[in-house]
């Protein structure tokens, strides 16, 4: 699984290609920690579209990005959020410390 | 109150004396002095209350061995005083000597019924107060023996009953042809019932019930020992069929027991997937019932048999008498201990027999083809008011499923392989019906069972993961096994939640099967672990209702 990085309205942007899982998960923050090291943006939106399922260390992984983020001043939300990922995040209650958009869109509205 | 020529001895002879402690009870002091010197002389601890109020107060502090009371007494009389002391569960084994001038036959008639052990006239001889005295105590003292020796045994018992049901275990055996409940309760702490389900390779199962003769630690060392013989014949000759397993364990079984009176009934199956049926000898047990898709077919079966394990025969081999019973999908054959058949109900005496045992397993059936078929099925028979409780009760079930499970499958221990299985059982439920959303909810689960057993089960070769998913209308059943280190679900649910913070990275997994599951039930059988999830479709298939905050 590889994930896409770009920088939309000044703010980092990382799509991951396909699941969160105990499998894809460790890849995937590596990745996304090598990118944030050097992208220079505090604010970061997780586009998790193509993320159809998402498993306890893949939402490991997003709260450690969020901790990543947070340390540095920024704030990660997601979007896109598909039902059966959601899942596991309403089913743990860790929905809630997460800022969550419909769209990839309206996460990135304000910018910065 | 003595009468006027005798005085307390100063002289004691030997075998007068006593020992105990005595509550001297009478409101008048000279009474109380007199009876208090002449039982001091005699070796007595004494205590003395002048009134029934005050004796009741020292009797519940200082326990005495008997109560000598006075029955005349203002307040609380001596009858009142014996009543209550008798009727406390505590201090009911205290012995009461009720002390009368009066003599009337009513008033010791009152006296023996309110629960009095003797009385002494008064004016009294004390000689004969003496004498009366000893006997009561040394009642008392036998009585207090035979209390501590039986609270040793029932703690003994509680022991070998503990032990026994380690041995004795109704953890079912959930193969992916055949599966088999057990349930139990021996008559007292322990029972003389044996019964077990060893899986043998080549997919052959063997099953047995067996039955000793009588009923308390004899026997229960007799089912004990026979479950350890044929643990071993078992594996040994499996393969050659029951009767061989039978011809052995006699021969066993006559080198150690040697008392006639001892013999075991005894109902030995092996399954030979080849031929597709039970292979079983019967030696002189209750005929198994056989239900196929509910229907009562235990007529079919036959009833040649042998007799009893420990009985001399002249047979040639168990082998002659072997029957079959063909291995239909959608069956449930029930093997069982008389203990059920016989318990009878309290107030007519009526006993529970086999057509009420199969109606019972029947209506259990009905409520799922994925749970225990038997387990709730002698405490039902006791809330019914059959006294099951007065033999030992066994029963074993083996159920043969109406179709093969949805999936079954052993997996390497590698989070790639627990990734495809978690995404193959989704699919396979969604081929059989399931909403995609349950069916990622039970992928979930899956991958999450995967993964902790993975990491925490010692890596290597053990934890190859054995997955077997079967559905039954809007339920599905999980089991796992696993060889790795033996873990307790809910003892590992509470470790991480005791520690659980919200930016917690790791340790969700568990937390996410308890919400998805409706049941989880853990087995630790032949050294693996396994665990059984029970899933309901309806509960998972939509995201989980968010509480108010």
């Amino acid at each position: 699984m590889t994930t896409i990085f770009s920088i939309v309205n000044g703010m980092g942007l990382a799509a991951p290609q396909g699941d969160l899982t105990a499998l894809t998960a460790g890849a995937f923050r590596e990745e996304f920690a090598a990118w944030f090291a050097v992208a220079g943006v505090r604010n970061v939106v997780l586009d998790l579209s193509l993320a159809a399922f998402i498993d306890s260390t893949g939402l490991g992984a997003l709260i450690a990005l969020l901790k990543r983020v947070s340390e540095n001043g920024g704030d990660l939300s997601l979007a896109g959020l598909q039902k059966k990922a959601r899942m596991v995040l309403e089913i743990t209650r860790t929905h809630r410390i997460f800022e969550i958009y419909e769209t990839v869109g309206e996460a990135t509205r304000n910018g910065r | 109150m003595p009468e006027p020529s005798a005085t307390p001895d100063a002289v004691v002879r030997r075998d007068e004396t006593l020992s105990g402690r005595v509550l001297v009870v009478d409101d008048e002091l000279i009474n109380r002095a007199y009876l208090r010197k002449l039982l001091l002389a005699r070796g007595c601890e004494v205590i003395e209350a002048a009134s029934g109020e005050e004796a009741w107060r020292l009797a519940q502090e200082r326990r005495p061995d008997l109560v000598l009371a006075d029955v005349m007494m203002p307040g609380m009389n001596g009858y009142e005083l014996c009543e209550r002391v008798k009727g406390d569960p505590g201090m009911a084994d205290i012995s009461v000597i009720m002390v009368t001038a009066r003599a009337e036959i009513e008033d010791l008639e009152q006296g023996f019924a309110l629960g009095a052990f003797d009385y002494i006239r008064k004016p009294f001889n004390p000689r004969e107060l003496v004498v009366r005295v000893r006997n009561a105590l040394l009642l008392k003292r036998s009585n207090d023996e035979l209390k501590l020796w039986q609270r040793r045994v029932s703690r003994e018992l509680e022991v070998a009953g503990g032990i026994q049901r380690c041995i004795l275990s109704t953890t079912p055996w959930l193969g992916d042809g055949t599966e088999v409940w057990m349930s139990h309760q021996p008559s007292q702490h322990i029972g003389g019932d044996v019964f077990d389900a060893i899986p043998l390779s080549d997919g052959r199962v063997c099953v047995y019930m067996g039955d000793v003769s009588g009923h308390g630690v004899g026997p229960a060392m007799v089912s004990s020992l026979v479950k350890a013989l044929l643990a071993g014949l078992v594996r040994d000759l499996g393969a050659q069929g029951p009767g061989a397993v039978i011809d052995a364990l006699r021969k066993r079984f006559e080198q150690y027991v040697q008392d006639p009176e001892v013999y075991v009934t005894l109902f030995l199956a092996i399954l030979d997937p080849a031929i597709g049926a039970w292979r079983t000898v019967n030696c002189g047990h209750p005929c198994p019932i056989l239900l196929v898709g509910g229907e009562d077919r235990s007529s079919q079966l036959s009833d040649r048999g042998e007799l009893p394990i420990g009985i001399n025969t002249k047979a040639a081999s168990a082998s002659d008498t072997e029957a079959l019973v063909p291995a239909i999908p959608d069956s449930l054959l029930v093997l069982y201990t008389d203990g059920i058949t016989e318990a009878r109900l309290a107030d007519n005496r009526e006993e529970c027999g086999v057509a009420r045992l199969v109606g019972r397993i029947r209506t259990g059936l009905a409520s799922g083809q994925l749970g225990d078929p038997v387990g709730g099925l002698i405490g039902q028979l006791a809330a019914e008011g059959y006294n099951v409780g007065s033999d030992d009760c066994s029963v074993l079930a083996v159920r043969q499923p109406a179709a093969p499970p949805l999936l079954a499958r052993e997996v390497e221990p590698s989070l790639q392989a627990v990734d495809i299985l978690g995404a193959d059982v989704a699919q396979a439920l969604r081929t059989a019906g399931w909403g995609e959303f349950a069916a990622a909810a039970v992928r979930l689960m899956v991958v999450e069972h995967g993964v902790n057993v993975l990491r925490h089960g010692q890596s290597g070769e053990r934890t190859r993961l054995h997955c077997q998913l079967r559905v039954a209308g809007g339920e599905a059943r999980l089991v796992f096994h696993d060889a790795g280190r033996e873990w307790q679900f809910e003892e590992a649910l509470a470790r991480v939640q005791r520690r659980a913070r919200a930016d917690d990275e790791s340790g969700r997994g568990l937390q996410i099967i308890h919400t998805l599951a409706s049941g989880i039930f853990q087995y630790r059988r032949d050294n693996r672990n396994v665990t059984l999830y029970k899933i309901e479709e309806g509960r998972v298939s939509a995201p989980p209702v968010e509480d108010a905050p």
